[in-house]
């Protein structure tokens, strides 16, 4: 039901949204197509499309609904970002280990998700396209550092081989669902101030909402 | 394609047979990733691999069987009891009986239904639409499977993913259906009145028998239908709450006092969490809704229902309103001139489309479909044709290739077309989805193309500016900003306020009189708070005078003043209604009830 890693009742489902980061080419349509193929939900429209695929998974005994939204990677579609991964619980960057220029790209969106959505939200950098070891321009431990720094995951995957990519995204639920057991138990607590904190943007309410629901109090007679 | 839906039906087939039963095959919806889970129990699937299959996921006729016989007996009840409302006599139940049979008639016969759109003068989109649907279904085996796909999915949590293959578009059809029933006035003691002032027709064999299968394949329709007509009735606490909603809106509307059209839709979402909250404790719903829909069905029809009795209503005038504030601060304007500016610096460059996209042809198509989601008012209607304008684009995407796209290549796509279809009006209504679809709808399929297409506004609108290097205007992410967070707290609020508001109904007597109404209160209100609120509400001249009450064994008991309201109603069950009275009547009442049994002590 709730939107972001929401889950409700006793028998607990978790929804979660996962924004596909990239530049055009570095192979995140096949890498979620990989993923998700013969798995395609077939009450989507877009059937075999993989702007949007939904996956539903069985994590430990926790259901876990993934919802995987796919972005424009060009250039020019660059500053629409943050309409696409706004309530987003995990982030998948990918980058292609022969292109360096990627992986610049990919430092960028992190630098901008880490600003825009704070820590809360889980990132994954991959390293895809791993069956061109040899024209490798990224070097594994320049890449794994840096994910170490900025408190993301790597992973290594080739969408062509189907290699990592299931261990990929296990492990991106896990730590999602971990992320929102600790929200709930902060909530538990009284600690946590709603998911408006975690988004990190701090707007004034102008009106106090309540107002336009003042004439119903109730019956009238 | 239909290579592999067959083998998936196949193998969906052989999972039902292996799962024997439906609950199991339902539990093994979720598959287990292989990787965590190498024990998989026998009932889910096969051998594990390490790419797991969905196909369970995938409903099919085999699997239908038993759910449907399951539906059946759930829904015998419910059908047997619109059928005695069909008798004479029943007149509560006829309003909405007539109600089905005019509605679903026209849903089942085609022919009907042209000549109601006919009427209506909405013929040609009518006939587009229907086209349109039947081409939504030619991949699917026979309508039968359909159906049988629509049943399943209503299991499933509502997503907008799982809408669309639900061809009936409620919010048009109701267009012609809306022989408008006049709202029920305060005060008429037999609503069937109304009922019998029209010239009633016959009710055919045929109509009852479709209206019976029609509530079968659609429960959610019997509900919007019975919540728009309590809507209607001020004398129910419901009903007194959505009419006064209404009008404070059109006078709101009327006196041009809002400031943005966020701030009128917002509000308008707000009321709506509120109303289906208050409909669901209050118990004036009849009969229940949990006897009509299963439970994880319940929001969605609830959420229908709700945009039946508040958009639909109000339609006209919002439409109008949010096009006078758009013109107002300009936004139209810039819209239609950065679509006209784009359309000049050939399109296809523009956005660096590399892949198929409509032609004129599809492109009007296009344009048809928009138009149509301008009529509906059901925001969920309006994201359904969304969806289907989204599929037209793949489709000609696909056309000579194949492949599979992702959002490189459909965004611009999906651009060049907006900016084709030059429909700056377009805007306004992604507004409207956006506000008041509630969150959950909004991570689906359906939010995700709804996202795409304001993005691509954004990007169109952009495009004629001096683009700052970061592309979006500060603006425009303030904007993003203010409308994510909005949602998020907005969602927050309306779990505070489910659990704050609660009813009560109060059965007030004076004298040989007395009437019933249901009241709001609050966690944290006491005794003393609820009888000043009936004081008000009942209009008694000596409030000092009266008492609440409640039933304890046949007995009146006087609820303290200081008592909180929940520890009064124990459970908090809204059903047995306390009692506001004189409080001398107390011994008056305890006297006749002593008198009937014949005692006669106190004279």
């Amino acid at each position: 039901m709730a939107s972001g890693g929401g889950a409700g009742g006793s028998n607990k489902t978790y929804s979660f949204k996962v924004v596909l980061l990239g530049e055009g080419c570095v192979g995140k349509t096949s890498l979620v197509l990989r993923y998700c193929e013969n798995k395609f939900n077939d009450k989507h429209i877009t059937t075999l499309q993989a702007s949007f695929l939904t996956k539903k998974l069985n994590i430990t005994g926790k259901r876990v609904n993934l919802a995987i939204w796919d972005t424009a990677g060009q250039e020019r579609f660059h500053a629409l970002g943050p309409i696409y991964y706004r309530d987003s619980n995990g982030a998948i960057l990918v980058y292609d280990i022969t292109d360096e220029d990627s992986f610049q790209k990919v430092k960028n969106w992190v630098k901008e998700l880490r600003k825009m959505l704070g820590n809360e939200i889980c990132l994954c950098i991959v390293g895809n396209k791993i069956d061109l070891e040899k024209e490798r321009h990224v070097s594994v431990e320049e890449a794994e550092g840096y994910a170490e720094s900025v408190g993301a995951k790597h992973y290594h995957t080739s969408a062509k081989l189907n290699k990592g990519i299931e261990e990929l995204f296990l492990d991106l639920c896990k730590r999602m669902m971990e992320t929102a057991q600790a929200e709930e138990r902060a909530k538990g607590n009284g600690v946590s101030q709603s998911t408006s904190s975690r988004r990190g943007v701090q707007i004034v309410d102008d009106e106090p909402q309540a107002a336009t629901v003042a004439g119903g109090c109730c019956s009238s007679g | 394609m239909a290579k592999r839906k067959g083998k998936k039906t196949q193998e969906a087939g052989e999972a039902v047979e292996a799962s024997g039963t439906w609950a199991a095959q339902e539990a093994s919806d979720y598959s287990q990733p292989s990787l965590v889970l190498p024990n998989l129990p026998k009932k889910t699937r096969g051998a594990p691999t390490l790419s797991p299959t969905l196909e369970d996921d995938y409903h099919v006729p085999v699997g239908l069987l038993p759910r449907l016989d399951q539906e059946k007996g759930r829904e015998k009840e419910g059908v047997s009891e619109e059928e005695v409302g069909l008798l004479p006599g029943h007149d509560q139940e006829k309003g909405a009986v007539e109600g089905v049979t005019e509605e679903e008639v026209g849903l089942l016969s085609g022919i009907d239904k042209e000549k109601r759109a006919e009427e209506e003068g909405l013929s040609e989109e009518k006939a587009d639409l229907l086209p349109g649907l039947t081409l939504e279904r030619e991949s699917e085996k026979d309508v039968c499977e359909e159906e049988v796909g629509l049943l399943l999915e209503q299991k499933c949590a509502p997503s907008l993913s799982e809408l669309d293959s639900s061809s009936s578009l409620s919010s048009l059809e109701e267009a012609e259906e809306t022989s408008e029933r006049p709202p029920l006035t305060r005060g008429a003691s037999n609503p069937s009145i109304l009922g019998t002032s029209r010239p009633r027709q016959p009710i055919s064999a045929l109509r009852q028998l479709s209206a019976a299968f029609v509530s079968f394949f659609v429960p959610e329709k019997r509900v919007a239908r019975l919540v728009e007509d309590l809507s209607r009735d001020r004398r129910t606490a419901f009903g007194a709450l959505v009419q006064d909603f209404l009008s404070q809106q059109r006078e709101a509307i009327k006196t041009q006092c809002l400031r943005s059209a966020v701030e009128l839709l917002q509000g308008i979402r707000l009321f709506l969490s509120q109303a289906k909250a208050f409909l669901l404790d209050c118990g004036e719903l009849e009969p229940p809704i949990e006897t009509m829909v299963p439970d994880d069905e319940k929001d969605l029809a609830l959420e229908k229902a709700m945009f039946r009795c508040v958009l639909k209503p109000l339609k006209g005038q919002i439409d109008r309103t949010l096009k006078e504030l758009h013109e107002r601060d300009g936004s139209s304007q810039n819209m239609a001139e950065c679509l006209s500016v784009a359309r000049g610096r050939t399109p296809l460059d523009c956005f660096g489309v590399r892949v198929g996209v409509p032609d004129g042809a599809g492109v009007e198509k296009v344009r048809r479909k928009l138009v149509l989601m301008s009529r509906a008012y059901s925001p969920i209607d309006k994201v359904m044709l969304l969806l289907q304008v989204c599929k037209l684009i793949y489709k000609a995407m696909t056309e000579n290739s194949g492949q599979e796209f992702g959002a490189d290549d459909f965004l611009p796509a999906l651009s060049y077309v907006l900016v084709q279809c030059n429909m700056p009006e377009v805007m306004i209504e992604v507004e409207y989805m956006m506000e008041l679809l509630e969150s959950s709808y909004l991570t689906g399929e359906g939010g995700y193309y709804l996202t795409s297409v304001y993005a691509s506004l954004y990007l169109i609108q952009s495009k004629s500016e001096a683009v700052p290097s970061g592309g979006l205007t500060q603006e425009a992410r303030d904007s993003l900003k203010d409308w994510s967070w909005r949602r998020s707290h907005q969602a927050q609020n309306q779990k505070n306020h489910r659990q704050h508001l609660k009813c009560v109904r109060v059965l007030f007597k004076d004298g040989e009189q007395s009437w019933m109404k249901t009241l709001q209160w609050k966690a944290g209100d006491n005794v003393e708070t609820l009888t000043e609120l009936c004081a008000v509400k009942f209009g008694v001249d000596n409030p000092q005078l009266h008492k609440l009450y409640w039933r304890n064994e046949g007995k009146l008991q006087a609820c303290l003043p200081q008592a909180q309201i929940q520890d009064v109603l124990g459970q908090g069950s809204s059903r047995t209604p306390l009692i506001y009275q004189h409080a001398n009547q107390e011994g008056f009442k305890t006297y006749k009830l002593t008198r009937d049994e014949a005692v006669d002590l106190v004279e």
